[in-house]
């Protein structure tokens, strides 16, 4: 799963933990690389939702933050060496290739 | 799923149902694969998405990926949800793009508020009509959808739901409760006309209220004129033609062509007066 979508994914399920849900924890059993094409405009506007505290955590466990600062950079818009970091982070680090991924809830009906 | 009368709905739970033979079909059969794609694209174009700018949307349903790769052709990124794992595995088979995720819909989407700038979902929804379980309600497991997807799509994206309605109730059921959880906008139905080529399309805002767009090859189909008696000042020399128009004659040749295309069906173009090609080149 890429971390874009570990990022946006969070649990329904009411009290859970004090958090909410989110992030989720990662059991990564394996950790791949491919490769996805680079569009800047997608990354940029990408970036706001996307919690950054959560995405530098997951980034640190799987063993890929490539340098990833842990506070947001101002104008990062035009950072084109910035927004690369954020798209190989986001789109082409991927764990556990081998499984789809399952969210599990306890929730009846 | 094709060839047989029964609705796949009827035969078991969708996670059973879609086993590794029937998800098979999905990445064998060519005719599957045609008309899945193709509701993709009807379904994709209905999303209005803004031009040259990649978005990020979510399938529902997505099962083997095949309106997934519609959507990356396109240029935008995506995230399925299945419940069946058969059809997800042959999903991981194929290397799709997007990133797949084994859910039950009916317990809602698992995303944060606002995520996604839109969501299509081909020939799903209608499987939350049945409880293949106890605890199953399907108005419940309707609204829990519907209220999770609402909050998980941006202000001002669309959903478009393709399904397969088994009769108006169940049609009023879905639609009833996507109201409920916020939703604006209502059901697109192409090609009414035909049995064969109609297709619900359910689109759904969130937050604007846009013109509902228009369907494919229903523009007789509510026209202002068809609710005036039409005069025509003309003797009748064919009385028991009952208001129809004489076989092979010019009117009749239009008429049949014109009931086709409402069709979706293929017509062949040529000169109105020269008819169909295989009338007979009597005229």
């Amino acid at each position: 799963m890429k971390l874009l979508t570990h990022n946006m994914l969070t649990s329904h399920v009411r009290g859970v933990r004090p958090g909410g849900g989110f992030p989720l924890r990662i059991q990564a059993t394996e950790v791949k690389v491919n490769n996805v094409d680079f569009n800047q405009e997608f990354v940029a506007r990408m970036i706001p939702k996307v919690e950054w505290g959560a995405l530098v955590e997951a980034a640190e466990s799987l063993g890929h933050l490539s340098d990833l600062p842990h506070e947001l950079p101002p104008e990062y818009e035009n950072n084109e060496d910035f927004l690369r970091k954020v798209h190989h982070v986001l789109l082409e680090v991927r764990n556990a290739p081998s499984s789809t991924s399952t969210i599990h809830h306890r929730l009846p009906g | 799923m094709a060839g047989s009368g029964r609705r796949p709905e009827h035969r078991g739970p969708p996670e059973l149902f879609y086993d590794k033979a029937e998800a098979r079909k999905y990445s064998q059969n060519s005719r599957m694969i045609e008309i899945q794609s193709q509701m993709s694209e009807r379904a994709v174009e209905l999303l209005g998405l803004p031009e040259d700018q990649p978005c990020f949307l979510l399938d529902v349903g997505c099962g083997s990926g095949l309106s997934g790769d519609y959507i990356s052709e396109e240029g935008h990124h995506w995230v399925g949800m299945d419940i069946s794992s058969a059809m997800l595995d042959v999903a991981m088979e194929r290397e799709v793009e997007g990133d797949l995720i084994l859910a039950d819909m009916g317990q809602g989407i698992p995303f944060r508020p606002g995520m996604f700038d839109g969501c299509v979902s081909i020939s799903a929804v209608q499987w939350l009509c049945n409880a293949d379980k106890k605890t199953h309600s399907p108005p419940k497991r309707l609204y829990r959808f519907f209220s999770t997807l609402y909050s998980a799509l941006a202000r001002g994206s669309r959903a478009i739901l393709q399904l397969y309605p088994e009769n108006s109730e169940q049609l009023e059921l879905i639609t009833a409760q996507a109201m409920k959880a916020g939703f604006t906008g209502g059901m697109v139905v192409d090609y009414p006309n035909s049995t064969k080529a109609k297709k619900f399309f359910l689109c759904l805002f969130v937050g604007t209220a846009g013109a509902l767009p228009k369907a494919l090859g229903a523009e007789c189909a509510d026209g202002e004129e068809s609710q005036q008696a039409k005069f025509i000042n003309e003797r009748t020399r064919f009385r028991n033609a009952k208001g129809k128009s004489v076989k092979k004659s010019r009117d009749w040749v239009s008429e049949k062509k014109e009931r086709r295309r409402r069709q979706g069906k293929y017509v062949p173009w040529c000169l109105p007066l020269l008819g169909f090609p295989w009338v007979g080149g009597s005229k």
